[in-house]
């Protein structure tokens, strides 16, 4: 049966782009369901669900809208209009994939539509807005920005070669055999960084052979988020966090923030968890740029030009130390923290720029003071990364399994 | 005929992500050839394009390269390599597509790839790092992100699913025809927000005059996207009528610093081009918590979650400069057109940028520095009004026809 790909557009200033587009997926062979989000005019072709019909869904009127001159709130109605409409052909069948096309007004709306959708479910966003910071649009969704280097204004060589490659995008997602997992094993959540990546690359065949399908998560933030929906929609069995840097970054602001329940979700849920603290040896700042001008006069590493890696202190070891054994202590589920006294991270271990084990000795010390005696705290005279951490770990987890 | 996908990735860390990616790529009926930019470690599969010949086309080992003092130098020679094995193969046999996996470095090295290709070539970059801020990594190119959600460090029901979706995308990407039309003759023109009338209304003139008309939104990446493709020969003029960038550039706004080529690649290479003030007249700031204290006393506009901060007669004189400067090197015909009645929507008469005292600083500043031969043209109509895209439009088509005379 021929797939069907939603189109969520604004026929009043994009019908032209939008008719580009439709004609390009239907002559990959695949149905369309246009959804006009606009309220200022006709659009030069009928779509299938009509800006009228939206409005009303959004619980407005097309008139009351232009009524507001107010584009922003305008828009707030339409995309809710425009996701009940999108969720309505979800449920009958008629949606496997979801495209949408625009500058801001029209990035926000469509992206605000996919995020109501599914992960795995083909969602495409062509956007003059997509080569920037384009987390509030993505979320922690899997939404393809596909930028637009023109404007989406008028069909010429450009928007045609962008509009047409959009098109083979979704349609060969739509078409591509997902080969999803086997559905079977277990799920066992693991968060980490390239710094302590070795960690968990040593944890997953131990892992496996226990029987479980590991899925690791990179904690910048929006990972870290990935893995606690993971364990709130009830998909993960157990979670090894071998990375805390995401406390780092709702304490202090620094870019890799996953919000204040990050940690908390595995504990409120019940479920098993082992605790590593991964990466506290540094506070991550991206761009360069962005580096506050109090930790100027700190020990710095270049990581990458996009990255500038500042070395904890001993305070902030406390303050990290603290606020996660309170997160931990909240919990209900088997917990233990396992902790490497010889480096936290790749940087930290002995011969490398971050090797401080008394600043990280202070950790240990500070989290045995404040967190709850039914959570054991193990120390391992390792680094992070060695292959007896990873073995502590995994066994730490069979054990809160018993 | 069987399309052909290059594929980036790290062999030593993402072998057997790499190694379904490029299954996925054959199921969907494509060619895949793996380039392995990794580093260290052991490579977990066999690449078409080995680290070792990556290195080799850096003029180094990759012992060598391992031995580089640090970790930017050990990438950029990766980098330098990939990007001349990339380039070799794309002059030879070609591909019709690229895509790369990795996290943070990942995307580093391979964006940094598919920066180097032509505009236009399906390129996608699958990364965990794909939904904060890309445009340290996508710049001015067209490199689509795919975020991959969970981290791309086993193949698990999340990744399978990226990854089978990826391979799907960059095939469809790569299959994909634009049907063609009649060849026109394109012009690259410039516009934001607050000036898209005078976008349209240049759209509706040259139509007419039988030619292809491409805006680019000069907020942020579209302005040096624009200098890319004149670069690379794709226009024959250019109306570069919104130069808000350079307000931006030094009274502090958002969108200013985009790059240091920003209007200078048409007089590079000779191409024609109208020149105007749109947007200058506002400073656009980016703020949620009210107007920075810097901009206390000034008019405002608010434009969304932007807002529009009136720009001062001394800022202007140096922006004049700016331009003057840049105009004054170039090699082709170039005329600077002001609109007496404003320069965006936000200062017609009665809004609350209007200003003319500070516009005509700016037009004095202009006169004193433009070399005697590039012509100002001072035109009594508002930028919205179809009277100076028509002018903007019959002072370019002029320059055109003598210049190609």
């Amino acid at each position: 049966m021929s797939k069907t790909i939603v189109i969520v557009a604004t026929l009043d200033t994009k019908s032209e782009e939008t008719r580009y587009l439709k004609e390009r997926i239907e002559e990959a062979g695949l149905g369309t369901v246009v959804v006009d989000a606009g309220v200022l005019g006709e659009g030069s072709f009928p779509a299938d669900i009509p800006s009228e019909q939206v409005a009303q869904l959004g619980g407005s009127t097309i008139p009351q809208l232009r009524a507001l001159r107010d584009e922003g709130k305008a828009m707030d109605a339409m995309a809710r209009g425009a996701t009940q409409a999108v969720q309505d052909l979800y449920r009958q069948g008629r949606l496997d994939g979801i495209i949408g096309l625009g500058g801001s007004m029209g990035t926000s709306l469509g992206t605000q539509v996919m995020r109501s959708l599914p992960f795995g479910l083909p969602k495409v966003m062509v956007s003059t807005m997509a080569s920037r910071d384009v987390s509030p649009w993505i979320g922690h969704k899997d939404i393809v920005m596909l930028p637009s280097v023109a404007d989406l204004s008028g069909l010429n060589r450009m928007t045609k070669r962008t509009l047409s490659n959009a098109a083979g995008a979704i349609a060969g997602m739509v078409q591509a055999d997902a080969a999803v997992g086997d559905g079977e094993r277990p799920i066992i959540g693991i968060g980490t960084l390239g710094a302590t990546e070795a960690c968990a690359r040593h944890a997953r065949p131990l892992l496996e052979s226990m029987g479980y399908e590991t899925i690791v998560f990179h904690t910048v933030g929006s990972g870290g988020r990935a893995l606690e929906e993971l364990i709130t929609e009830g998909l993960a069995s157990g979670v090894l966090e071998i990375s805390i840097q995401e406390v780092f970054g709702n304490l202090l602001g620094s870019p890799y923030d996953a919000g204040a329940d990050r940690f908390e979700n595995a504990g409120r849920m019940g479920i098993p968890q082992v605790v590593l603290p991964g990466n506290a040896d540094f506070i991550a700042w991206s761009p360069p740029d962005a580096l506050p001008s109090r930790y100027r006069a700190r020990h710095l590493h270049m990581h990458n030009p996009a990255i500038t890696l500042v070395r904890s202190n001993a305070d902030e070891m406390r303050i990290i130390a603290r606020t996660l054994a309170e997160k931990l202590n909240r919990g209900k589920g088997p917990t233990a923290v396992v902790v490497p006294t010889e480096g936290f991270s790749d940087y930290s271990r002995k011969g490398m720029f971050f090797y401080e084990p008394e600043t990280d000795r202070v950790f240990a010390e500070a989290l045995r003071e404040a967190i709850d005696p039914r959570i054991e705290v193990i120390e391992v005279p390792s680094d992070i990364n060695s292959p007896a951490c990873a073995e502590a770990m995994v066994e730490a987890f069979r054990s809160l399994q018993a | 005929m069987t399309k052909k996908i290059l594929v980036l990735g790290t062999l030593d860390t993402k072998g057997a992500e790499i190694a379904f990616l490029k299954r996925s790529i054959e199921l969907s009926g494509c060619r895949a050839t793996v380039m392995d930019v990794g580093i260290l470690g052991q490579p977990a599969t066999q690449a078409d394009i080995t680290r070792e010949d990556v290195a080799r086309a850096a003029g180094q080992t990759l012992e060598q390269i391992r031995a580089l003092p640090n970790r930017k130098r050990i990438i950029g020679a990766m980098i330098q390599g990939a990007i001349e094995k990339a380039k070799l193969l794309h002059g030879s046999s070609g591909f019709d597509g690229v895509v790369g996996i990795g996290g943070g470095t990942g995307m580093h090295i391979c964006t940094a790839i598919m920066r180097s290709l032509p505009m236009g070539l399906p390129k996608l970059m699958v990364s965990s790092m794909a939904s904060m801020d890309v445009s340290e990594f996508v710049g001015a190119k067209d490199i689509t992100m795919m975020t991959s959600v969970a981290d791309l460090a086993s193949l698990n029901t999340v990744t399978r699913t990226v990854l089978a979706q990826a391979a799907g995308a960059i095939c469809g990407m790569a299959g994909a025809s634009v049907p063609s039309s009649e060849p026109r003759t394109a012009i690259a023109m410039t516009s934001f927000g607050i000036t898209t009338q005078c976008a349209d209304n240049v759209g509706r003139c040259l139509r007419e005059m039988g030619h292809e008309l491409v805006v680019f939104h000069t907020v942020g990446s579209g302005g040096m996207a624009m200098e890319e493709l004149l670069d690379q020969g794709l226009f024959v003029g250019v109306l570069d009528l919104t130069t808000h960038e350079f307000i931006d550039q030094v009274a502090g706004g958002h969108y200013g610093g985009v790059g240091d080529e920003r209007l200078e690649t048409a007089g590079r290479k000779g191409i024609p081009q109208v020149v105007g003030p749109g947007g200058l007249d506002c400073v656009a700031i980016f703020a949620p918590e009210g107007v920075p204290a810097k901009f206390a006393g000034r008019r405002t506009y608010y434009h969304d979650f932007r807002v529009c901060v009136r720009s001062t007669a001394a800022e202007l004189e140096v922006v004049a400069r700016i331009l003057a400067d840049k105009l004054n090197e170039a090699a082709g015909p170039v005329k600077f057109l002001v609109p007496l009645r404003g320069w965006s929507s936000a200062s017609r008469h009665c809004e609350p940028l209007f200003d003319p005292e500070a516009d005509r600083a700016f037009v004095d500043a202009l006169k004193g520095s433009l070399k005697p031969d590039i012509e100002i043209r001072e035109i009594d109509a508002h930028i919205d009004d179809m009277e100076y895209a028509q002018a903007a439009v019959s002072h370019l088509h002029q320059m055109m026809t003598s210049s190609s005379r």
